[in-house]
């Protein structure tokens, strides 16, 4: 608990840090809210001006910087230039999209990736073993983009089985209670809702399932391989266990020790949302909405964004550790 | 002279291993008979295959080696012809074994309960239908045996909460949890201070004439063959060198091998007399010469070395290999 405390003071200086660096990058980066806010409308230099000292950019960019880190303090992010309501509103409207796909992907990639990777460890050198390693080559280095499209064209244009994009095909009347179509459809007991929504997450799931359970399976394969060389796992042989406790209790409980390690890091990255994913298939995440607002020149969107993707990433970092005690006595929190 | 019919009986075993480099003949036609009751030394330095005689045992050993030809009776049943799923039924329920080094031997991130009461769900089924408590006293009772002060309440502990001699106790435990007629083992007090070396050895002693089993001791160390073992076997390059009761193998040494290891001991009780370290090293298993294993190393060592030496009986209980010694 001690620790836990430490590591969120810690917290705030990289916070700071990680505010200025985003906050000189979109404010430097050429392009001018206000004018594209405008865009071809005929406006005076006077509305012009009054609207600039609205949205607060008439300041020198020190004192914004200033202002904005005081008011983030105070829990106050300011208001989207685009959509005219406070930005934690629209970013929290769109966070159940990220983390019902990012979850989904979890599941799925460590739900295959954990017993391919322990199989071909303890199948080493068979046709099994190096098919898997070829196919886990090919998931890490197929871009997501690409691979994306190719599922879209597959399943949705030719075959079409699966919807293109899009969480749903018509708005759905479900009461929002966690905000996740799957869990709310079920809970208003509304089953062709459920069943629209699953097949909608089913491309993307895949998709950034794909790429996360390729590493993951190699993590898992490349430490099981270290693991079942250990004295531990031929005394466990020796007591004359079963193959499935030996393999997935004694083994498996130590590989499993890095392969969290990456799996928490991954879903840190993805809880911010995959902006190349979401945009590919629609996705009314929070990934889409930043890059949207990157493109708007959206300032207190995109600051915002970032900050909470820091907070995410640390608190997996934590969930990670606090795991790693359960997996590993050794380490003590 | 025993005239039991022997518990162990390993015949003209071969485990080679397939290597890159060629066929390793780790094991080259190796024959031991253990008896009821009776502790065997099995000596040798690194790369003799004591180990991997004892793995075969086991039925553990692992790709690229293989059992090559050869029989391993235990119970008048040929091990050797185990299938995984029989060899189950043996392993730590009548062979036990025992492995080096107890800190990486224990699994480090299951707890000691755990790890000793898996055993015996696993192969004692009188125990386990009577529950989760009854299998939680006798591991209790294990602990107790071999000598974990307060067992009762460690036993949610990890193994690296204890000392190197308590795990090398814990260990001793899970192997002798379900009663074996068989212990092997391997390099027991390798890994200890002097001081618990003694404890350990004794503690398998005791247990060994309470539970009247057979123990096997692998060891490098001749001291702790004199001590506590009623037999030797003194292993070089894959093959038994010299084979007798302890007492002549210590003090009428027939093999230069084993006249070898006996002077590179260094002695408290003469510390000017030198240690005559064995010079050169084991030769190459792969390219095994016809000769004598030993003759390049060997101090003795005339012409009639230069053929396959096959191992021959003493007059009185013993065996060995080697010319030089009358006929």
């Amino acid at each position: 608990m001690e620790n836990f405390l430490k590591r969120l003071l810690r917290l705030i200086p990289v916070l700071i840090g990680i505010s200025l660096i985003v906050f000189l990058m979109i404010n430097l980066t050429p392009g001018d809210p206000v004018q594209i806010m405008l865009g071809d409308q005929f406006v005076t230099q006077e509305m012009e001006q009054t609207l600039r000292e609205d949205m607060g950019l008439d300041l020198p960019i020190y004192q914004r910087f200033g202002r904005f880190l005081y008011n983030a303090a105070h829990g106050n992010f300011g208001r989207s230039f685009f959509h005219r309501r406070p930005v934690m509103d629209v970013i929290l409207e769109r966070l159940p999209a990220t983390i019902e796909l990012t979850l989904c992907s979890m599941l799925m990639a460590i739900f295959i990736s954990i017993p391919l990777g322990v199989l071909a460890a303890v199948k080493k050198g068979t046709v099994y073993d190096r098919s898997s390693v070829v196919t886990a080559m090919i998931g890490v280095s197929m871009p997501g983009f690409w691979f994306g499209i190719i599922l879209i064209i597959l399943f949705s244009i030719n075959l079409q089985w699966l919807p293109v994009s899009g969480r749903s095909t018509f708005s759905m009347s479900v009461p929002s209670v966690t905000g996740m179509l799957l869990i709310d459809t079920l809970l208003a007991g509304e089953i062709d809702s459920f069943f629209d929504a699953a097949k909608h997450l089913i491309l993307p799931t895949i998709t950034l399932g794909m790429a996360m359970g390729a590493t993951l399976m190699q993590v898992t394969r490349a430490s099981m391989m270290e693991v079942l060389k250990q004295d531990y796992i031929l005394f466990a042989e020796a007591k004359g266990l079963k193959w499935f406790r030996v393999t997935f209790l004694h083994a498996l409980k130590n590989a499993l020790i890095p392969t969290i390690t990456v799996a928490a890091i991954q879903t840190g990255q993805l809880l911010g949302g995959n902006m190349i994913i979401e945009t590919i298939f629609g996705w009314p995440g929070v990934g889409s909405l930043v890059v949207q607002a990157i493109f708007n020149r959206n300032y207190p969107l995109v600051q915002a964004a970032v900050l909470i993707y820091v907070l995410v990433y640390v608190i997996m970092n934590f969930t990670a550790d606090i795991l790693y005690t359960v997996f590993n006595p050794r380490v003590r929190l | 002279m025993n005239h039991q019919s022997p518990l162990l009986k390993i015949n003209n075993l071969c485990t080679y291993f397939d290597t890159h480099g060629g066929i390793v003949k780790a094991v080259d036609g190796v024959n031991i008979d253990l008896y009821p009751g009776e502790c065997l030394g099995v000596v040798g330095e690194s790369g003799s295959g004591k180990s991997v005689t004892f793995t075969s045992v086991m039925g553990l050993i692992k790709k690229p080696g293989k059992i090559v030809s050869g029989s391993i009776e235990f119970q008048g049943k040929d091990l050797a012809r185990f299938t995984q799923r029989q060899y189950r039924n043996i392993r730590g329920k009548k062979i036990a074994m025992t492995l080096q080094d107890a800190l990486t031997a224990l699994n480090p991130s299951i707890k000691i309960i755990d790890q000793i009461s898996e055993v015996l769900k696993e192969h004692d089924s009188e125990i386990k239908s009577q529950g989760k408590k009854a299998i939680k006293k006798r591991a209790i009772e294990m602990m107790t045996l071999v000598g974990i002060p307060d067992a009762k309440n460690r036993l949610k502990d990890y193994p690296h909460q204890f000392s190197g001699g308590m795990r090398q106790r814990i260990m001793i435990a899970i192997a002798l949890s379900c009663k074996p007629k068989l212990l092997i083992a391997d390099e027991p007090t390798t890994a200890l201070d002097v001081t618990i070396q003694a404890q350990v050895l004794n503690l398998i002693s005791e247990i060994r004439k309470e539970l009247d089993m057979s123990v096997i001791i692998i060891t490098h160390n001749l001291g702790v063959v004199s001590e506590y073992t009623d037999r030797t076997v003194v292993m070089y390059a894959g093959q038994i060198v010299e084979n007798g009761l302890t007492r002549d193998v210590i003090l009428n040494p027939q093999h230069p091998y084993t006249k070898g290891l006996l002077k590179s001991i260094p002695r408290l009780s003469d510390l000017r007399k030198k240690i005559h370290p064995i010079p050169g090293q084991v030769c190459d298993l792969v390219n095994l010469p016809a000769q004598c294993r030993f003759f390049s190393r060997c101090s003795y060592r005339t012409a009639a070395c230069k053929k396959n030496i096959e191992i021959r009986k003493l007059d009185g209980h013993g065996e060995v290999r080697c010319k030089l010694i009358d006929e």
